[in-house]
This record gives C-alpha cells, sequence and structure tokens, in this order.
C-alpha cells in the first residue's frame, strides 16, 4: 500500500530529551489523520520533522512514496499551519500570500485575494496584519497552508482562537478539500471536534506512539461504562468484586467506573441495597474519544482490574 | 533560487526601512542646498577629494547600515514566523541562505552608490565645479571604493555565518557595529600582537586593510612611521573575495544543519 506520509522509527532529540521516540505513523491518501496528544507529547514535534522544518536524528520519513534525497522536491506539496502563524507584521494579508505565492512560483494573481475570501477574511484585504485578532491571524495561517492548493496539508491546533461560527467554517472547509483529495494531518485538543472530521487516528505520548486506529477500530474499542456514586466506596468496591465486576476504577470525588457487564445496573443496586451502601446516583455512560485517550495515557484512578 | 530572489526583493522593497537611509541622505543633500545657496562658494574640487571624503563614510556608515538592515531582514523571518511558510518552498535551506546574501549584497551596493552621489551633491554644492587634476587616480580610486563596497558584502557574509549559528539578531546588530567601528579587528590585531608581536595581522583584515592600501607603515631608523610600497591591489581583491566565499559556504552548511524553527 503507499502511503502519503510513512515514517519509520522516526526520533528527534533535543539535548538530553527525547521529543519523539521511535514513531512509525501511516497516512494514506485523503486522510484526516487526527494527532492526539497532550502538551508536550511531540506532535508538534512530529509535524516539524515529516515536513522538513527540523532534521530527525534517526529513523526515516518517506513522503508521496519518495525518501532520502527524493525528498526534497516533494515538500514543495505540503502546506503548513505550526504553532502560531508565520505573518510578516508590515504588511497586509494578500501581500503576506503573494509572497508565498512569489516563493512557489505561482503567478495568478487572484489567488491571495481567492484565498482570502475562502477564510473570511474578504474585509480586510488591505489592512496589515499587525492589527489582526488572534482569530485573524489564524485564519491567515490556514490561508498561508493553503497556498498553491498543496497535496497535504499538516495544521497543528488549527482553531485556537476560532469562535463557534469559525470553528463550523474551518471543518466545512477541510471537508471540501478532502473530497478534492487533500491529505490532512491534524492536531487539535479539542478532541470533540477532531472526533467530527478525522477518519484515523495516531495517540502520542512521551514521544512514543502508543496506538494508532480508524475511526471505526475506534468506536469499537471506546469502552461503555457505568458511573456509580455510592455513599460508601471502599465499601462498594467490595460489594460489587463479591458479585463478579473484574473491571472497574475508582475516580477522584467518589466515582466509580465499572467497564464489564454494563448491563447488570440492578444487580449492584440491590448488592449495594443489601449491604446499607446508599446508591447517590448509577448511570450508563459512552466513552468519548477525550476519555479513551486520558485512559489510554493513565490519568489517576485505582486500578481495579484482575 | 530564481523564486526566493524574487519573493525576498519583493520583501526588500515592501520593507519601510530599507528607504530611511537614502531618504535621509536626500535630506541631507537638500538641507545643505538651502544652507548654502545664499552663501558664496568655494573654488573647484578635486574628484579624487570626493573620493576621499565618501571613503570614510562608506567605511563605517553604508556598511553598518547595510548590515543592520539585512540582520533585521533575516531576524524578522525568524521571530515572526514566516520561515515556516518558506522553508519547503526550495529544495535546500542553503538556497534561502544564499538569496539573503544577495539581498544583502544589493543592499550594500545601492547604499555605496546613493552614499557617493550625495557626496559628490555636497560637493558640487559646495564648490564651483569639480575637476580631475589627477585622471590617473581616478580608476585607483574607483576600484578601492568597488573593494570596500566587495568588503561591506563580506561583512554582510560574515554576519549572515554567525547569524544561522546563533540565530540571534542582537549578536547580529552588535556585531555589524563592532566591525564597522574596527572594534572587533581591533581586538584580534591586539590579541595576535600579545602572542607575537612580530605578526601584524590587520593588513588581511576585512577592514584594517583599508590602512594599508596606499603603503604599509614601517618605523625607520629614526622612530620615523614611512610607508612601504602596497602589497599589490590584486591581492586586496582575491583575499576579500575567500572571505565572502568562506562565510557563504559555512552559512549555508550551517543552514542545512540546523532546524529551520
Amino acid at each position: 500500500m503507499s502511503y502519503i506520509l510513512e515514517t519509520n522509527n522516526l526520533t528527534k532529540v533535543y539535548g538530553r530529551k527525547k521529543a519523539l521516540n521511535d514513531v512509525s505513523i501511516h497516512v494514506e491518501e485523503g486522510d484526516i489523520y487526527g494527532l492526539v496528544g497532550r502538551n508536550g507529547a511531540g506532535k508538534t514535534t512530529f509535524m516539524k520533522v515529516t515536513s522538513g522544518l527540523a532534521n530527525a536524528s534517526s529513523g526515516s520519513y518517506s513522503l508521496f512514496g519518495k525518501s532520502g534525497n527524493e525528498l526534497k522536491k516533494s515538500k514543495e506539496n505540503i502546506g503548513l499551519l505550526i504553532e502560531d502563524p508565520g505573518l510578516l507584521p508590515d504588511i497586509n494579508g494578500v501581500e503576506n500570500l503573494w509572497l508565498k505565492c512569489m516563493a512557489l512560483g505561482l503567478k495568478d494573481k487572484e489567488e491571495p485575494k481567492r484565498l482570502m475570501e475562502l477564510v473570511g477574511l474578504g474585509d480586510v484585504l488591505k489592512q496589515k496584519t499587525k492589527k489582526y485578532s488572534f482569530g485573524m491571524k489564524q485564519r491567515l495561517g490556514l490561508a498561508l497552508a493553503l497556498v498553491g492548493n498543496p497535496k497535504l496539508v499538516i495544521l497543528d491546533e488549527p482553531i485556537n482562537g476560532f469562535d463557534p461560527q469559525g470553528i463550523k467554517s474551518v471543518r466545512e472547509m477541510i471537508l471540501k478539500k478532502k473530497s478534492e483529495g487533500t491529505t490532512f494531518i491534524i492536531s487539535s485538543h479539542i478532541l470533540g471536534e477532531l472526533s467530527k472530521i478525522s477518519n484515523k487516528y495516531g495517540f502520542i505520548n512521551n514521544g512514543s506512539l502508543i496506538e494508532e486506529s480508524t475511526s471505526e477500530e475506534l468506536i469499537s474499542k471506546c469502552k461503555s461504562k457505568i458511573e456509580l456514586i455510592p455513599s460508601d466506596v471502599p465499601k462498594a468496591c467490595t460489594i460489587i468484586e463479591n458479585i463478579g465486576f473484574k473491571e472497574y476504577k475508582v475516580k477522584d470525588g467518589g466515582v466509580i467506573h465499572i467497564y464489564d457487564q454494563i448491563d447488570r445496573t440492578g444487580d449492584i443496586t440491590n448488592a449495594l441495597a443489601k449491604e446499607s451502601v446508599a446508591t447517590i446516583e448509577i448511570c450508563k455512560k459512552y466513552e468519548s474519544l477525550e476519555d479513551y485517550y486520558v485512559n489510554l495515557v493513565g490519568n489517576g484512578g485505582k486500578e481495579g482490574q484482575k | 533560487m530564481i523564486r526566493i530572489l524574487k519573493m525576498e526583493f519583493r520583501r526588500l522593497f515592501k520593507t519601510g526601512c530599507f528607504y530611511a537611509f537614502p531618504a535621509v541622505l536626500a535630506i541631507t543633500v537638500l538641507t545643505e542646498w538651502i544652507s548654502t545657496s545664499s552663501g558664496e562658494k568655494l573654488g573647484e574640487m578635486d574628484i579624487v577629494d570626493v573620493f576621499g571624503a565618501v571613503f570614510e563614510v562608506v567605511l563605517l556608515m553604508t556598511i553598518a547600515v547595510s548590515g543592520v538592515l539585512s540582520v533585521f531582514l533575516w531576524a524578522q523571518e525568524y521571530k515572526k514566523g514566516y520561515i515556516k511558510n518558506i522553508a519547503n518552498t526550495v529544495s535546500g535551506r542553503h538556497i534561502i541562505t544564499v538569496a539573503r546574501l544577495i539581498v544583502g549584497a544589493f543592499i550594500m551596493i545601492i547604499n555605496t552608490v546613493f552614499t557617493f552621489l550625495t557626496v559628490l551633491c555636497i560637493a558640487s554644492i559646495e564648490h564651483t565645479g569639480i575637476v580631475s587634476k589627477h585622471p590617473e587616480l581616478v580608476m585607483d580610486n574607483v576600484s578601492q571604493l568597488l573593494l570596500m563596497c566587495l568588503s561591506g558584502i563580506a561583512v554582510i557574509a560574515f554576519v549572515l555565518m554567525l547569524f544561522e549559528i546563533f540565530r540571534s539578531s542582537a549578536l547580529g546588530y552588535t556585531m555589524i557595529l563592532m566591525i564597522c567601528f574596527n572594534f572587533l579587528e581591533g581586538i584580534l590585531c591586539n590579541i595576535v600582537a600579545l602572542i607575537n608581536p612580530n605578526w601584524e595581522i590587520g593588513r588581511h583584515l576585512l577592514i584594517s586593510q583599508f590602512n594599508y592600501i596606499n603603503g604599509i607603515p614601517v618605523f625607520d631608523a629614526s622612530g620615523e612611521i614611512t610607508l612601504q610600497a602596497p602589497d599589490p591591489m590584486w591581492t586586496f581583491w582575491l583575499r576579500t573575495g575567500i572571505y565572502l566565499i568562506v562565510f557563504l559556504v559555512a552559512a549555508s552548511i550551517v543552514s542545512k544543519k540546523k532546524d529551520a524553527v
């Protein structure tokens, strides 16, 4: 299978810190690949290395099927928005875009204006970017990433600073571009938003890729659970173990999450009542992407699994 | 390379600071014209003396201004993050480094031309005419001016190399001023003289070499300073050219090895 981006044991070391550790990711053409990880996990470093802004310490990667010395030319087909958008402050948005057009050898003088309209900056064509708000700068950064209609677009937290209307328009723009054949790699902390558009996910923690899944695989893996708030947590744990529940975790605030046999809520309440433990609240919950990620990387809680 | 050059030049022409130095020179000429228009003019001036006046200004001010503007342009790409938008548009980051030096060289050349024209205009305003009393010296002076311009470009290449290594605009500005006002080369000469007083490296340095262009000062038996015959002019050109190439190659190698961001 040919991938638009494939990395093999990609490693990046800054001084003594391994920002990326043997990361092997596979992005197919047309994917919207969601890169998920906490702050400092290595998402931005991964994007910098694969886009050519930083050099890998070891490992390799291929872009559009090309690797090694052939990579140089293929990087022109990548659009980037990494960290804050790189804008020249004393010129307007159209000029910022036109400079990139010139660097890419594009001659269509209407391209900057079209891109400004696409990202919702059609009213501020002549305004210098130093007067832009944060959201406007992000929009222009998106426009810069789309100059030249690149085949692969790498976006690092693209909806930072957007209002709900803006988030919706960015989502629609990404889906429209995907339908035209553009591949996206997107990192975002707003996992709920990412889950609306991504068809594939890579979970990064402490520089390592801990899991790579398609959205269908993720749906099947996302655990449903029972959320139980008893009056006496230690006693409740003993009781639910006695009636055959094996997978549970005690969370902060006196909450117990039970992951197996989730249809037996009635048995739980009866068993607790027999031992004079009050059930303050019990309900079934379905795991979101956020919950899945938090459980994957571990975030406190007592392990009740046997 | 051509695409990046076109982009860098367009960015230069859109930068207001680029026009500051020529504007100041123009205002200088204008104010000189206004202040001397009603006064009495001096006699004729030799074109060789015009060059003499230009040499001082080119060495100190023009290189400093050109270097500071160049560092400002490079630093802006990193500080504002614009490098992220253009780093992938070329097959190697060294192409951007070479383009930066070409733009720096253009700034140096254009500022040298403006400086020469300013001094010439002021001389014309103050004097009744500009004459050539020593035509045999004119070509030598033109050659020396061009050599100073090339030295300025080599200084910019040196600072570009330091900038690529340290990515510090403050260091770039400091180095430009230290070189133009002869602090850096002076310190080097003193250090070498401490090691061996017979080693005299000033004639081999970019700015200090111009102190030796008319002859090598030596102490005679009575302790007086006399001038020995200078090194041939081609040695100055060769030395300056070598410095330029070495600094550019070093800057290109560093830019390839270092991360862009």
